[in-house]
């Protein structure tokens, strides 16, 4: 397993669990940090518009996370603070209220239209203001979607703790190691690292934006484009928000999260003022009582997207037990990733569930000289 | 104030003073932002205002100051109190807040010239009130000439431990003990830098003297002590200290700790500029030519922030850096380049004779951050060495990784306070020196600003930001 | 040594010398025990390093907090309060 992020370290799971032998290797990497830099939301209500498996795909996972999230704590004894049961993208005025009203409707009619229905509601300011409880909320807030399904965990206690368990369960785990060559000799793969050479039958690639070095040592190329995501940390503050919006959260130490923005900007890392002031302007629009809270971190780090957002989950042609595993979602979909990927990666049936999440939907040329 | 400065400089203290008078007066276009109310920065701290009295106590080291404020004044530099800085961009952008409004200004250079903090070394009941360093005290006596009115014991190791010990007498303020860390062999291994600092015989006089003054007031003074710890019930009520194998308590109700000082690389770990660690004194100082020109040519640092040399080379480097800008901006006159600069660099040289010998005398000894499990390291998070030891345990490679996971440097002070012990624990349980670890991630800003200051920046019109 | 200004200190009025710093205005008269209360635990904490560095001398002054008292000059009139504990909630 080349990335011991979410996705790897939750496949590595799903296969130690079948009783597989794993050795799971994970480099140190400034850009290539997406599972230790995001906002640990477990969120379906905006997934999926214009794909029904997607959506699905998504609800499945947060209506799996419990139970998944439970057994893992007890393995791990590791408390991951997972919060379920209420999320909410909240919306600015009237046009951001209509515009996300559209896309909730969308996600009702295509539901509809295969005889399901979509986990989520339209609410009006006061149903905001009542759920959210005393805080104040801004003049400007209009109202939001809000799924009664949808939340957030504590995404460095579930990495560490997934971590831990696959260890637990037989799993080796590697870190500070850095792929350099893949060949294939006979039918094994011979891979040469910054620790030293592995060897393996098969050979599932899940290193995020890592995939794009490793698709090119095969001589293949791969759909996947960085996306900049800056946020804003607060120092700890009282409680007093028990659930997260898509844009701001109350860790369980209390400082509140502030993202996040959505920067075509390659691989730069940079945190820029303007996203800075953007972020902090928004924040207090919403809550009003936030404005004297002090700022105490940012970061920046990449979004790992596909051309068309959605998951790659296949086979890597001429590559026999070699696997490309890469989504953007890889908190959320954590349990389903555990569960339905490590059968099919050890000889089963493709799962019907990740059935139009293949490679060749995005006409890539296969092979360059 | 809009458009682009010749110079903005940051930090009006001996440095900042200096760079600042001095480019003025070669007629570039000089802003100072510095965040006390008065010039000075921590050596000539309030000295515009202090008493004669504060004067006389305090001698030279400290009334040198005068002049160069007073030079300062009359320059044309436009200076900015109560400014605080919480962003340096490498093309010479600065944001800083003032008044709690936050502004961008730019610079074609930028002379950092924040100068140095007294190395936090963590030990046990270092968070107690009651417990503090010994420049606090320095600072308060020159701010408002307020003085201890009870005893004090005082820990630690350098010049500046004496020094401090020499005003706290003059002032009458009762010591109970000093207890001095400075590893007995120092000496003998701080020979071989003897030869040069013989250059400044005056320098090791003035030392050798704060040392006798000392033993002349009477008091109790250990020697060779390697471990202390403040004990009390929401106060200090005393120190407990070990030297020479005996374990020693003190009652005490103010307790002054310092174990050397070290550059601040808040902004130029900001700025990701290189850095070089110093095997001697143990710290991290900005790598820079002889101008205190970093890599990036726009960014230059100045005084103790560049390396630990004390004052009047801060004042020289000061000049050093301005005259270098100068002549990138076409304004310095041939004569200067030619007289000026080797006169500068001769004296610089001159009071550095004495630093090698200074630096190896007052080399931390071994154990300084052998600090206990229980010990807080994270004084804003109150995360504690066993902490951190236990995410390296869990597999945690680097300081970046035991930050997240540990929220060690997650504060207000942003790692300011825990940052080199836990690059040195980390080191220790990996057994490397902390140069070959990584530097934690510092972003803007770097100070903490409201969510409502932030969201009103007041920008430059400029599009190019 | 000089003027001194009339400030308030957790409603006690302190006077002071116009070049003190609040730090060390609450030192000296009032808060010689603590100046705020830790929002991790709520122990008590005293300005340590007096510089601007340490980041325990937060107060609040004429009602903005976290001002960093050490390198702040008291002002005739001003109001000064220690932070307890975690600031925010419902204003």
């Amino acid at each position: 397993m080349i990335g011991g992020g979410f996705m790897g370290a939750a496949v590595a799971l799903g296969l130690v669990r079948a009783g597989a032998t794993v050795l799971m290797v994970d480099r140190v990497s400034k850009i290539h940090k997406a599972s230790r830099a995001n906002f640990g939301l477990v969120w379906s209500q905006s997934k999926g518009g214009g794909n029904r498996p997607y959506a699905r795909l998504s609800e499945k996972a947060v209506r799996a996370f419990d139970g998944f999230a439970r057994e893992i704590e007890a393995e791990s004894g590791i408390d991951v603070e997972l919060r379920l049961g209420a999320g909410l993208v909240l919306s600015l005025g009237e046009e951001e209220l209509a515009a996300r009203t559209a896309v909730i409707e969308k996600m009702h009619a295509e539901a509809a239209a295969c005889g399901e229905t979509h986990p989520s509601q339209m609410l009006d300011r006061n149903e905001v203001q009542e759920l959210v409880g005393k805080a104040a909320l801004g003049e400007a807030v209009s109202g939001g979607s809000f799924s009664n399904i949808d939340g957030d965990v504590n995404p460095l206690l579930l990495l560490k703790a997934m971590r831990k368990v696959f260890v637990k369960k037989g799993g080796t785990f590697v870190q500070g190691c850095k792929v350099d060559g893949i060949s294939r000799q006979g039918d094994r793969y011979h891979l040469a690292t910054s620790q030293g050479n592995i060897e393996a039958g098969k050979l599932v690639m899940a290193a995020g934006l890592g995939n794009l070095l490793l698709f090119s040592k095969l001589g293949k190329k791969i759909p996947l484009v960085p996306q900049k995501g800056q946020l804003l940390v607060t120092e700890r503050v009282k409680p007093f928000l028990s659930f997260p919006f898509s844009g701001i959260r109350q860790t369980g130490c209390g400082s509140v999260m502030i993202g996040y923005t959505n920067e075509n900007t390659g691989f730069d890392t940079e945190t820029t003022v303007p996203a800075a002031m953007q972020l902090a302007k928004r924040a207090v629009k919403i809550f009003p009582a936030l404005r004297h809270a002090r700022v105490v971190r940012s970061w920046a780090s990449l979004r790992i997207l596909t051309g068309d957002g959605l998951p790659i989950y296949d086979h890597v042609e001429g590559y026999p037990g070699c696997f490309i595993l890469t989504a953007h979602s890889c908190i959320t979909l954590a349990p389903l990733h555990a569960s339905l990927l490590a059968p099919w990666i050890l000889g089963a049936g493709r799962p019907a569930e990740i059935e139009g999440f293949k490679l060749e939907r995005f006409n890539v040329t296969a092979k360059t000289t | 104030m809009g458009g682009q400065r010749d110079v903005i400089v940051i930090g009006a203290g001996p440095a900042g003073l200096s760079a600042a008078t001095r480019a003025a007066d070669l007629g570039l276009d000089v802003l100072v932002l510095d965040e006390q109310p008065a010039p000075g920065g921590q050596l000539y701290r309030n000295i515009e205002r202090a008493g004669a009295d504060t004067l006389q106590i305090l001698g030279p080291d400290y009334s040198l100051g005068l002049s160069l404020v007073e030079k300062f004044r009359k320059s044309a530099a436009q200076y900015q109190a109560g400014s605080i800085v919480w962003n340096i961009e490498p093309n010479g952008n600065v944001y800083f807040s003032q008044g709690g409004r936050s502004s961008q200004v730019r610079g074609k250079f930028v002379i950092i010239a924040i100068g140095a903090m007294e190395r936090a070394v963590p030990f046990s009941g270092w968070n107690l009130p009651g417990v503090m360093g010994v420049g606090g005290i320095d600072a308060n006596f020159k701010s408002s000439g307020t003085v201890p009115d009870s005893p004090v014991v005082i820990a630690g190791s350098g010049p500046l431990l004496l020094l401090i010990v020499g005003h706290l007498t003059s002032l009458g303020v009762e010591i109970s003990a000093v207890l001095d860390t400075t590893p007995i062999g120092n000496m003998v291994s701080a020979l071989p830098q003897l030869p040069g600092a013989l250059r400044r015989i005056d320098y090791l006089l003035k030392g050798l003297g704060m040392l006798l003054n000392v033993k002349r007031t009477g008091i109790p003074y250990h020697r060779g002590v390697t471990a202390y710890s403040a004990h009390g019930n929401g106060r200090l009520e005393r120190v407990s200290f070990t030297a020479k194998g005996n374990i020693h308590r003190v009652e005490s109700g103010l307790f002054l700790t310092h174990e050397g000082i070290v550059p601040r690389c808040d902004f130029t770990r900001l700025l990701g500029l290189l850095h070089r660690w110093d095997p001697v004194q143990r710290y991290w100082y900005p790598q820079t030519n002889q101008y205190g020109a970093t890599e990036n040519g726009v960014i230059y640092i100045a005084g103790d922030g560049a390396f630990i040399h004390g004052g009047i080379p801060a004042i020289l480097k000061g000049a050093l850096a301005a005259l270098d800008i100068a002549e990138k901006l076409n304004l310095l006159p041939a004569s200067d380049k030619a007289d000026a600069i080797p006169r500068l660099e001769k004296e610089l040289s001159a009071e550095l004779a004495p630093r090698p010998f200074v630096d190896a005398l007052y080399k931390p000894h071994q154990g300084l951050y052998n600090v206990s499990n229980e010990t807080v390291v994270c004084r804003c998070e109150e995360v504690t060495a066993g902490d951190i030891r236990q995410a390296v345990e869990e597999g945690c490679r680097e300081p970046n990784e035991i930050k997240a996971l540990t929220r060690c440097g997650m504060g207000h002070c942003q790692g300011r306070m825990c940052g080199g012990a836990l690059a040195e624990i980390i080191a220790g349980e990996f057994n490397l020196e902390p140069e070959h670890l990584r530097p934690l991630n510092i972003r803007a800003p770097v100070r903490n600003l409201s969510l409502s200051e932030l969201s009103e920046v007041v920008l430059l019109e400029n599009s190019d930001q | 040594m000089g003027r001194t200004v009339a400030i308030e200190f957790e409603g006690a009025t302190l006077q002071v010398p116009d070049t003190m710093t609040v730090a060390a205005a609450i030192l000296s008269h009032g808060g010689k025990n603590h100046i705020r209360l830790s929002p991790v635990s709520g122990e008590k904490r005293a300005p340590y390093c007096f510089m601007g560095v340490c980041h325990e001398c937060l107060v609040e002054i004429d009602g903005a907090p976290n001002q960093q008292a050490c390198i702040i000059e008291v002002r005739e009139g001003m109001k000064i309060r220690r932070q307890l504990g975690l600031p925010g909630g419902d204003e």
